[in-house]
Parts: structure tokens; sequence; C-alpha cells
């Protein structure tokens, strides 16, 4: 641990990261694909695990496996301080006011689900307004459908801008006391457009609306302080932040998830239970039913500490560097491609959304002879089909960018670029 | 540099000019291929004629990535005028061919252009793509029979 304290004493916001150590943490890195190295670009989608993650899941089962808040048991009580240290740990790494504001849930997903339920369900009613961004994961779209259409509430949407930024101006507009709630991703899946979250929070407690923001893209990417953003709940997924799949968490302000009635219910979230009614356990287990995934859990603790020893500011920088590099290459050698998202970088994750010609070569096919490249990248709706009527596009290819990404990747994935412009040179130098 | 092994250079022909790509006019049926998760979508038209039940008229419309279009595309080829029944059997030696179950496949029917989606065996993620318009046609084929059975003779 001393070695580590003092590299971390020695690193500052603008030392570099350390690519060639970190992507040694990676075993999955140093592997050929199709006869050639694998340069991973679908971070986006999920990142890849350090093998201090991989190891903590190992060390879980090999020495403290057992069930928690239960038994007495010496295995018990260290699973359970286990289980909890990562709760402590993620509170601090998004300065949550207190480990009891989060709540562990499989995903993104189920967190945002949680708030439609538990909150939208006694809040939203007949004629209420629910605002959501035209960059929504389907994620943070389809459970506020849900709610509305049970509800008799309605929709609207922030569009974006036409350098695919937030409209703060338009969303100022659609503001009045009928809205309830505020939905938005604090970074685009697609564009990476990063919403300037702070003042849509200032501007939706103006009309006392609470701000749901879906963290899924921010929160592996950038520091994130959910005091400084001002919004009442936050949704992360572990899976993309260098930890396990099956978990993540939301974190909500205090008063609101004790006033919240639970979402699932049975063992764990019980205070008293009797033959017809019961009582609920307080924060955050109201919200935790049964055995929670226990094991992943403590892996994501091994998952935010590497974070922590990187540094968010360090791995912010480095994306932007990234996405520059790319930008400028691609825009120079590639001029087949449509881009989406802001070219100002301050407004951009590392997230890389393009068409080939115009869209004349479909994102399948670029993406399948990238692979034959051994590129991985991302080509679909990526799960945000509203969002692709407003780019003019039924689907894009995605390169996303982290922490073990080089800039020879980017160079590789502009070489893998030049192949697709081989084969499909003729439907791209077609007149449109 | 070598000839990309997916991308059959018949492939990219079709790709890049389909046959009967076009709204059909008076068609019997129309069938959707849709992949949900990449957003392509085809409507396959077909009409069949009168007495024999022949495809007089097949043609598709949409988008899809060069296979699912290529794919389209000779199947319009391959199955314009010949009866109904046939035209079932190309979209069952189709399936095979892509699937890997050579097996099943009609020896007798000439595969011509369509022979290079072959090769998509091996890219299991993409036989959905070269299948979306077969599965059209195998729907708008069911459309237009039951339309046909349900009409008396000689009317």
């Amino acid at each position: 641990m001393a070695v580590i304290d003092i590299a971390r004493a020695q690193q500052t916001p603008e030392t570099p990261l350390d690519v060639d150590a970190i992507r040694r943490d990676f075993p999955i890195l140093a592997q050929t694909v199709n006869g050639h190295p694998l340069v991973y670009l679908d971070s986006a989608a999920t990142s890849q695990k350090p093998r201090q993650v991989i190891q903590a899941l190992v060390d879980y089962y090999e020495r403290h496996n057992s069930n928690i808040h239960r038994a007495a048991h010496t295995l018990a009580a260290r699973s359970t301080e286990l289980y909890e240290r990562t709760r402590t740990r993620l509170a601090g790494f998004i300065n949550a006011s207190g480990p009891a504001e989060i709540i562990f849930t499989r995903n993104t997903t189920e967190a945002l689900n949680l708030v439609a339920a538990c909150w939208g369900g006694g809040h939203i009613g007949p004629g209420d307004e629910i605002v959501v961004t035209q960059m929504e994961h389907h994620s943070n779209l389809v459970p506020w459908q849900r709610l509305a259409e049970g509800k008799g509430a309605h929709l609207k949407f922030v569009p974006l801008t036409p350098t695919f930024k937030f409209d703060l101006a338009a969303y100022a507009e659609l503001l009045s006391p009928r809205v309830k709630l505020v939905a938005l991703p604090h970074v685009s899946n697609v564009l990476g457009t990063i919403a300037p979250v702070a003042e849509v929070s200032r501007l939706a407690h103006e009309v006392g609306a609470v701000v749901v923001v879906d963290g899924a893209q921010s929160a592996p990417h950038m520091p994130v302080d959910v005091q400084a953003l001002g919004c009442d709940f936050f949704a992360l997924s572990a899976h993309k932040m260098l930890g396990p799949t099956g978990v993540g968490a939301l974190w909500g302000r205090t008063a609101l998830l004790e006033a919240m009635p639970p979402f699932l219910s049975g063992g764990s979230m019980i205070g008293e239970v009797q033959w017809t009614k019961s009582t609920w356990a307080p924060l955050p287990q109201k919200f935790e039913a049964g055995t929670p995934n226990i094991a992943d859990v403590v892996a994501f603790g091994a998952a935010i500490e590497y974070l922590e020893r990187l540094g968010m500011e360090r791995v912010r920088r480095h994306e932007v560097e990234l996405m520059r590099c790319a930008l400028g290459a691609l825009r120079e050698a590639h001029p087949e491609l449509t881009h989406y998202g802001p070219g100002d970088l301050d407004f951009r994750g590392g997230v890389l959304a393009f068409n080939v010609g115009h869209g004349a070569v479909h994102p399948h096919d670029v993406a399948q002879l990238l692979d034959g490249q051994g590129i991985a990248v991302r080509a679909g709706h990526h799960c945000a089909r509203p969002l692709h009527s407003v780019m003019d596009a039924p689907s894009s290819v995605r390169a996303s960018f982290y922490v073990y990404n080089t800039t020879e990747e980017v160079d590789a994935l502009s070489r893998g670029l030049d192949e697709v412009k081989r084969v499909f040179r003729r439907v791209i130098e077609r007149p449109q | 540099m070598a000839a990309n092994p997916l991308y059959h250079e018949i492939i990219l022909e079709h790709y890049e000019y389909p046959r009967n790509r076009r709204a059909c006019a008076c068609a019997d049926a129309t069938a959707r291929g849709a992949n949900a998760m990449c957003g392509d979508d085809l409507l396959v038209s077909l009409r069949l004629d009168a007495p024999g039940g022949t495809l007089e008229e097949v043609c598709w419309d949409g988008h899809a990535c060069a296979i699912g279009e290529a794919s389209a595309s000779m199947m319009s080829e391959a199955v314009k005028g010949v009866p109904s029944a046939e035209a079932r059997r190309w979209v069952n030696t189709v399936r095979a061919m892509v699937t890997g179950h050579a097996k099943e496949m009609a020896p007798d029917l000439e595969l011509g252009d369509l022979e290079s989606l072959a090769g998509i065996r091996q890219y299991p993620v993409r036989i959905k793509c070269a299948l979306l318009a077969w599965e059209a046609l195998d729907e708008a084929l069911g459309i237009a029979e039951r339309k046909r059975s349900a009409t008396p003779a000689g009317t």
C-alpha cells in the first residue's frame, strides 16, 4: 500500500495515465482476434476488468463466501463487512451524504425502474409532465413512458442543439409547475454529449421537480459529485466502470428515499413481520430485498479502488486526449465519415459515433470489416432508437474509449476504416 | 490486398445495383423482415397469377446491411416466375445453406449468385441479416396462399 500512496502523492490531475502499466492489469487485452491484436473500442457497452477485480471475485469465493446481514459466524461477518465496504467506497466516490443513500441494484436500468416505480408511483398524477431528453438510452425512456401511461401523465422532450448539445434554453421553456420529474443522461451513450446537470437541477428545483440522472456513461469516465450536480437521484452500472456485470447502484437523497415505499419485498428488507402486515428496514436495506449479488458488489469495490487510484480527473483527461486524437485523425484520413456529437470536447465524453458515406455503408458491415482486423466497435442504434431519428440515420457505428486505450489504437481504427473504404469504395463514391 | 471472405464481389454488386427494389404495385401479400436490434427493416411484396399460383411479381424495399440487401436482391431474381411451392423450396434451401445444413438443400435448384451467401455460415451473427428477406418472403407466401384458398375457384 505504501508504494501506491507514494505514487498518488506524486501524481497530479495533469499527470498522464501510465497506459502501458494499466494494460498489463487487463489480461483480456493481450490476445489476438482474427489474427490481429485486439483493439477494444466498446467500453461504452461494457468495460474490461483488471486482474484486481477478477482476483477480488476469486478471493471472495475462495475465502469469504457467506450470506450477509444474517448469521453471527465469522464468514458472515466478513462477507457483510466486505459488501458494506463497497457501499461506503461508492458513497465517497460520488460524494453521497452517507452510505445509506447507496442502494445496490442489478444495473442502471433497475435503478431507474426503482425510481419510476417507488417515487413516480406516489408523486406522478394525471396531467403531470415528465421531462426527458432526445438523447435517452431506452433505459431512461421506457420506464418513464410506462409511468406516464399508467398515470395519465405526459412526456416532454428536451431537444438537442444543431451541434448535439443539450438545449438549455429549450429546456427552460418546457419547465412549468406541471413538471414533476426531469430525467436525463449525464453523458449520452451515443453522442458523448455531457449534459449541464447542475444547471438542469437548479432550474428543475425552481418548479419543484425532482431530477433523475442516468450516470451509466459518466461515473466510469469523469469525477462525479452528486452534491455539485444538485440532482436527486443518480444511477450507475458497475460493469461499465471496470467492475463485474450484475451490479448497479442508485444514489438518492435520504429524505426522498425514506419517503418512498419499497421496490421489491421479502427477506432482508423488513423490520418486523406479522401474519398480515410488516414494517420495513431502514435505508438502505429497505430497497435490497433478498440475497444480493454479494460477490460482484465486493469486486465492484476493487473496481472503484482501481479508479480512485488512477484519479478520475486523469481518466477524464486521457479520454479527452484520445477523442482529440481520434477526431483529428479521422477527419483528415476519412472525409467519408459523418460524425455525431459535439465537436467541443468540453461537452463530449469518450464516445465516437459515426456513419460511413452518409450511411451508404451499413454500420453492421463497417463493424464486421473492423472485427476482421481485431477492432471491436458497436453497430446499431445502441439502445437509443428515437435519438437516431434526430440523427437522421437508422443506426450508427460507435467506438468508445477508456483508460486502457491508446493513440496507437486510434490509428488502428483509422487503418481499419481504410479497409472499409476499399471494400465499399464504389458505394461510398456513388453520388447520393 | 486479398478479397474479403465475407464481402464477395457478387454481394457487393447486388448491394450497389439492387434488383427489383421498389414498392410493389397491386401486391397480393406484403410481409416485413425487421431486426429491432440493428434497425433493419425490409418489406417484401409479391403477386401470384390467378390460375397457377406462380409468383408473377416479387419486389422489396427498405433498409438493411449489404448482406441483407444483397440477399433480398438475389431472392427477388431467384423466385420471380416460379410456382409458390417452389418458392418455399427456395426459402428452405437458402435457410439450410446459410445455417450450415447442406444436406437439407434441394439439389436441383440452381443457386447462381446465391452461392455467394454460403460463407455467411461462418459468421453466426450475420445469418439473420442474410435471411431477413427470405423470412419475409416465407410469411408473404403464407398470406397469399391463404388468400387464394379463401377465394372460391373461378372467381
